[in-house]
């Protein structure tokens, strides 16, 4: 491994382009008791995305939403998969056929290699659906941080 | 932690289920059967801490809820349930133990499994600002890890129950009766171990020089996998003691995923956590 090049994920995470996920995560989670993280790394294990996806969303104690509405986007960078997951609340609500539309909606812009905008367009996704079914009037506090993980 | 109303609407779907399940007959196992009730402090269901061991244990824990309010659960268990994933099953064991005040959210439960060599943290949020990740992960790493792999699995429930002690109620001073000396021998009430007093000091040793290598291996085996190790939010860490450096995940049963041509994606839902989703490539 070549220390000196820069890896795929910082590569993709600049500061301008975690200012552009950042915005889209604050905006789809206004209005709404729900959460969305991005978890982005570079490699699979093995595992497929979808259940290390799921595997993240537990270290990253997501499940700790009171209706239990967190909903993590994942990406193995140098792999190309990538899978949402959405944890049992929000899952009840919009069942597998709203996860694989955003999935292929996600996937055209992957494959136009906008990664970012991909990952735009489903924290935009969830966000609608989040403050559907999840919605709050005024003062939403922050349940879990915004915050971007990523692993190299 | 969920509300109670939630919770009380889940324990009811739940056994709705069970009653479907029973009328059905089939011969579903229980969910709860997953979760032992908690009967002390330390609750050994793998049989790896000697009674008396498990008193000097118990005697701590209750002397510090006693002065300090925190409530420190121990779980000793072979292996996680099959179906869950560490994360997931240590989470759920402790919306079931609760340890700490409803209110104040201030337990901590610690949960290792011997078979499948994995252990996790999990804090309560009350107490999250005193009991970070990074210093979860310095206790499993430094404190519980080394004594794991020789073993000792008293001392390392003992000397991360110290440390997380430290951590959350640093006011507490443990009395003198209650201090075992790791380094001399296992626990003070069980003086009469032939030949181990002996081993111990060279096995700390032993320890003590591989550290370095320890962490020099970690660090390694960090820059070769290139990661950058734990990420924002989690309340817990988990580590291998194995050492082996494979992937943490047991698996489960858990949904189901694509393959590599884009027209071979599927997706998941309904598994083990009750969440779903969808993945890709691209």
């Amino acid at each position: 491994m070549n220390l000196l090049k820069p890896s795929s994920v910082s590569a993709l995470l600049t500061r301008a382009n975690k200012a552009r996920i950042l915005a889209a995560i604050r905006k789809a989670e206004a209005r709404t008791s729900g959460e969305i993280r991005l978890h982005v790394e570079s490699r699979l294990k093995g595992e497929s995305p979808l259940v290390r996806a799921e595997q993240r969303f537990f270290e990253l104690n997501m499940q700790a939403t009171q209706l239990r509405n967190g909903a993590l986007i994942y990406l193995a960078l140098d792999d190309r998969r990538f899978a949402i997951f959405g944890d049992k609340g929000i899952h009840a609500k919009v069942g597998d056929d709203f996860w694989q539309a955003e999935r292929d909606a996600m996937q055209v812009r992957f494959h136009q290699d906008d990664i970012i905008g991909g990952i735009e367009h489903g924290i935009a996704a969830v966000g609608a659906k989040l403050r559907a079914y999840f919605p709050v009037d005024d003062d939403n506090p922050n349940q879990l941080s915004d915050e971007i993980s990523h692993a190299e | 932690m969920l509300n109670s109303g939630y919770r009380m609407k889940r324990l009811l779907r739940l056994s709705s289920y069970l009653l479907v399940a029973l009328c059905a007959v089939v011969a579903l196992p229980s969910q709860d059967a997953d979760f032992p009730e908690a009967s002390a402090w330390i609750n050994d269901l793998a049989g790896l801490i000697s009674d008396s061991e498990e008193a000097t244990l118990n005697t701590m824990l209750q002397q510090l809820e006693i002065e300090s309010g925190t409530q420190i659960f121990v779980a000793v268990m072979a292996r996680i349930p099959s179906g869950y994933t560490l994360e997931h099953y240590v989470n759920e064991l402790f919306a079931h133990w609760q340890p700490g005040a409803q209110d104040a959210d201030n337990g901590v439960l610690l949960a290792l499994f011997s078979e499948d060599r994995k252990l996790r943290i999990e804090v309560g949020y009350g107490l999250e600002g005193r009991l970070s990740d990074a210093t979860c992960q310095l206790i499993i790493d430094n404190d519980m890890i080394p004594q794991l792999r020789e073993g000792n699995y008293f001392a390392a429930v003992y000397a991360g129950v110290q440390r997380v002690i430290a951590a959350v109620a640093p006011d507490y001073e443990l009395p003198d009766s209650l201090r075992v000396s790791l380094e001399n021998a296992a626990p003070l009430s069980d003086s009469g171990d032939e030949g181990l007093p002996l081993l111990i000091p060279l096995l700390f040793l032993l320890i003590a020089l591989s550290f370095p290598l320890f962490f020099g291996a970690i660090i390694l085996f960090a820059v070769l996998m290139g990661r950058k190790g734990l990420s924002a939010g989690g309340a817990g860490w988990q580590r291998n003691w194995s050492g082996s450096g494979s992937s943490r995940y047991s698996g489960s049963s858990f949904g189901s995923s694509s393959g590599f041509s884009s027209s071979s994606f599927s997706g998941g839902g309904g598994g083990s956590s009750g969440g779903g989703g969808a993945s890709g490539s691209w």
